[in-house]
């Protein structure tokens, strides 16, 4: 009897010591709209696997709130000359193993990309072809490139694989490799992924929540009734707009904005007799009114856009003008390019299946009409728009570019290099000026120099109008009201997890 | 019995013949480049070229549908082109959880929907019967996105009650089930009734009343047995079309199951996935349209299944 009232005193000890020793675990949990294509960091290509990468792995750069770029496991970088690039590593950075990050470990991760006999090809394959050689001395790297390209360094941000798993396949599993980020992956299915807290990790301060959970919440009415009810904490651009309002009047959850990097613009053909004018696409610019559908459709949370870039990049150039509302004016450029009557012209406009498209295409169309432009919109499935833009049988669509950063967006969206399938320039634009000016940027390591050439050629795009700029959509986050910590970056990244409290 | 179920079989391999041949045409027919969804939007036209002709999608269509055979006949479904893992292995992470759903939403059909239908049989033209067929009506009548997004606002959000989404314990089937499970019920219900009123008439039942056989006997069993028939027919075709047709529901209530992995594949142009699904859900479909036949002519000695 004695032996049994020991044992059980014993175990109650044992449960009240528990209870009372074991801090809870802190657990934030997100809720993604769609799984990130991969884990792995030398694939990744899709949003959703970028913020997860920038989570459990760190990188040479990395970008700040504003999308600039900063130093992470790069202590300094330098342009040798426009074909070498030299970048020195932080001394004592740790994979979550305990093992250091050293050179040859940054150098084994780029070289992967040059691996020819994998069964897969990365698809970031193709940005790191231009570099010949890499070479490491110490806590040196030095990358030598085939042709002058100063716009590679923001390709530095690839996740550093330790040397004796970075000629791997790719990685579809928790655990494949260690990482020397934040967080350490440990669970991956197809419903979430569960990532913990880096104890090792000693780039900047370790995370201060012990796990993450990333929910794969495919529905919008879902994801918004999850965050409701406490299934979810944190949602980051995946709750209707519309809902903003009556989110505000909710007690137990709270929205944060910051303008983002996407550029949503209206593309011409210019293969078409009609667009290819110039008047034309500047009749049609001026006949939009972009206050009014950032207004009703976009609920304000986006803000006019004058060229691809936002006004916090340096490259952007501060004397460009938002193009005015004046329908008065529209009509008078259409008289000017001969097109006269009621129904001056007839116009099909593709768009994709996006209830917020749709409706951004409706008004567009609408405020059209006003101007005597007659325009059918079109909306199709994603690969069926995408594959008629990039054959050129579209007259005029919308589509956004995603984050972009750098400069060099500008040759890859109007350089004549770049129609498709070589390239995003869908509108088959094409200005020999603008070409040459966009190639010596490319290879200039000036920073001073470049921010001039691409001021001259941001103003070249302002007068022919290739694209007319609509907006800059803003990052929005809905989170529970006990979140603490959580920051929104330009460019949609979750690095402020890591300082997360509740 | 045997030979029945040999010459069903044999039928059906014209069938599966066709179904791989529609399943390897498939990258043909839809738009879009498999390199692009492998490659990137900035691959050069070089490196996609490449690409093609490393899967072998630069060869003519007859040489790919004889490869795809060949892959096929090997069980061998290929691998996703975004995530390099095996179709069969994604298929077979995702297939328990399709099947458990359509198990519990053919349980809660049946459990709503036939009961409905025999009380709708035995008070035909009263209230009851009314009330019932109305209810029918209304089920069958709200699409499966409205009702599943109405019972998580209710029972999640309003009453607290049930989980929002997700597969995690037995309070996640609950919401899924009714959603799938509604429609069906309204079928089975008006089927049930209709099957009962024409048994009801029979010459059969008159007799076991004449022979002073309780009213509840003569339902249970002589009137639902025979009118179970038909019933057993709907749920058959029915399973099959719960089981393959379950995207939106996986999709509301975070399924992870076969029809959310077939929208994924979609959206990123993963044909090996998409093709593998293709070929599962005819499969699943001949599967149960087959086995229905069977349990057919095992509930009805009558039935004789004789080649044309």
């Amino acid at each position: 009897m004695k032996q049994i009232m020991a044992s059980i005193l014993t175990l109650i000890s044992a449960v009240i010591g528990q209870s009372t020793l074991a801090a809870p675990t802190k657990t934030v949990t997100l809720a993604w709209k769609t799984a990130p294509r991969t884990i792995d960091p030398r694939f990744t290509i899709d949003a959703y696997s970028h913020y997860l990468s920038d989570l459990q792995n760190c990188s040479l750069i990395n970008f700040n709130e504003d999308g600039k770029i900063v130093g992470s496991l790069a202590k300094s970088w330098r342009w040798l000359d426009n074909k070498n690039l030299e970048v020195i590593i932080k001394d004592d950075i740790l994979f979550s193993d305990s093992t250091k990050v050293t050179a040859a470990d940054v150098k084994a991760t780029y070289e992967f990309f040059h691996n020819t006999k994998l069964k897969k090809p990365s698809p970031l394959a193709a940005a790191f072809k231009k570099i010949t050689k890499i070479t490491t001395k110490k806590n040196k790297i030095t990358f030598t490139f085939l042709e002058p390209d100063v716009s590679f360094l923001q390709n530095l941000m690839i996740g550093i694989v330790p040397k004796k798993y970075a000629g791997e396949e790719m990685f579809s599993k928790a655990g494949s490799y260690s990482g020397c980020g934040p967080f350490i992956l440990t669970e991956v299915t197809s419903a979430q992924l569960t990532l913990k807290k880096n104890p090792k990790y000693n780039i900047s301060s370790p995370a201060k929540i012990d796990k993450v959970v990333i929910k794969v919440v495919k529905d919008e009415l879902t994801r918004y009734a999850k965050l409701q009810k406490g299934e979810v904490d944190i949602v980051q651009d995946g709750i209707n707009r519309e809902k903003l309002a009556e989110i505000d009047k909710q007690v137990q959850l709270k929205v944060i904005k910051k303008s983002g990097l996407n550029t949503t613009y209206l593309g011409f053909n210019m293969k078409d007799p009609i667009l290819k004018k110039p008047q034309v696409r500047r009749a049609i610019a001026h006949a939009i009114s972009r206050k009014d559908i950032i207004k009703y459709i976009m609920k304000d949370t986006a803000v006019p856009a004058a060229t691809i870039l936002t006004n916090g990049s340096k490259f952007y150039n501060t004397k460009l003008k938002n193009i005015k509302h004046d329908p008065a004016l529209a009509k008078k450029l259409l008289d000017q390019a001969g097109y006269k009557g009621k129904v001056r012209f007839k116009i099909n406009y593709k768009t994709t299946t996006n209830t917020t498209r749709i409706r951004i295409a409706k008004a567009i169309a609408s405020q059209l009409s006003k101007v005597g432009i007659k325009v059918k919109v079109q909306p199709l499935e994603w690969g069926k728009f995408k594959a008629d833009v990039e054959k050129g049988q579209v007259q005029m669509w919308s589509l956004s570019w995603v984050g972009f950063k750098d400069p060099d967006i500008y040759r890859y969206a109007f350089s004549s290099e770049s129609f498709p399938p070589n390239g995003g320039n869908r509108g088959w634009y094409k200005n020999a000026e603008l070409d040459k000016i966009l190639q010596q940027a490319k290879i200039t390591s000036s920073s001073q120099k470049r921010v001039g050439l691409y001021h001259i050629a941001q103003k070249i795009i302002d007068r022919e109008l290739p694209y007319v700029f609509l907006w800059h959509e803003q990052n929005i986050a809905v989170m529970r009201k006990d979140i603490k910590g959580f920051r929104l970056y330009a460019d949609g990244r979750l690095s402020s997890l890591k300082d997360v409290t509740r | 019995m045997i030979s029945f179920c040999i010459r069903r079989l044999a039928g059906l391999v014209p069938i599966g013949l066709g179904v791989v041949t529609l399943a390897a045409l498939l990258a043909h027919v839809v738009p879009g480049d498999p390199a692009d969804s492998i490659l990137g939007a900035y691959a050069t036209l070089e490196e996609k070229t490449a690409l093609n002709k490393q899967l072998g999608l630069d060869q003519p269509v007859h040489i790919q549908i004889l490869n795809y055979y060949k892959q096929v006949s090997r069980a061998d479904l290929g691998q996703s082109l975004i995530n390099q893992r095996e179709v069969s292995e994604l298929i077979a992470e995702r297939f328990p959880a399709t099947i458990e759903l359509a198990i519990v939403s053919i349980i809660v059909a049946i459990l709503i929907g036939v009961p409905l239908g025999i009380l709708s049989a035995i008070f035909a033209g009263s209230l009851i019967d009314l009330g019932a067929m109305f209810i029918a009506l209304i089920g069958v009548a709200m699409p499966n996105f409205w009702l599943g997004s109405m019972l998580i606002l209710f029972f999640s959000i309003q009453l607290d009650w049930l989980p929002v989404s997700e597969r995690a314990g037995w309070e996640s089937y609950v919401l899924p089930s009714l959603t799938m499970g509604t429609a069906l019920a309204s079928v089975l219900s008006r089927m049930a009734r209709n099957s009962m009123l024409d048994t009801l008439k029979e010459d059969y039942v008159r007799t076991a009343r004449a022979k002073g056989v309780r009213e509840s006997a003569v339902i249970l069993k002589h009137v639902l047995k025979n009118a179970a028939l038909p019933l057993v027919t709907i749920i058959g075709l029915q399973f099959s079309v719960i089981l393959t047709g379950a995207v939106i529901t996986e999709v509301i209530f975070d399924w992870p199951g076969i029809g959310s992995l077939v929208l994924e594949a979609v959206k990123t142009r993963d044909y090996p996935i998409i093709q593998g699904c293709l070929l599962i859900f005819s499969a699943i479909y001949l599967c149960v349209n087959l086995l229905t036949d069977i349990i057919y002519a095992w509930i009805d000695p009558r039935i004789k299944y004789k080649p044309s």
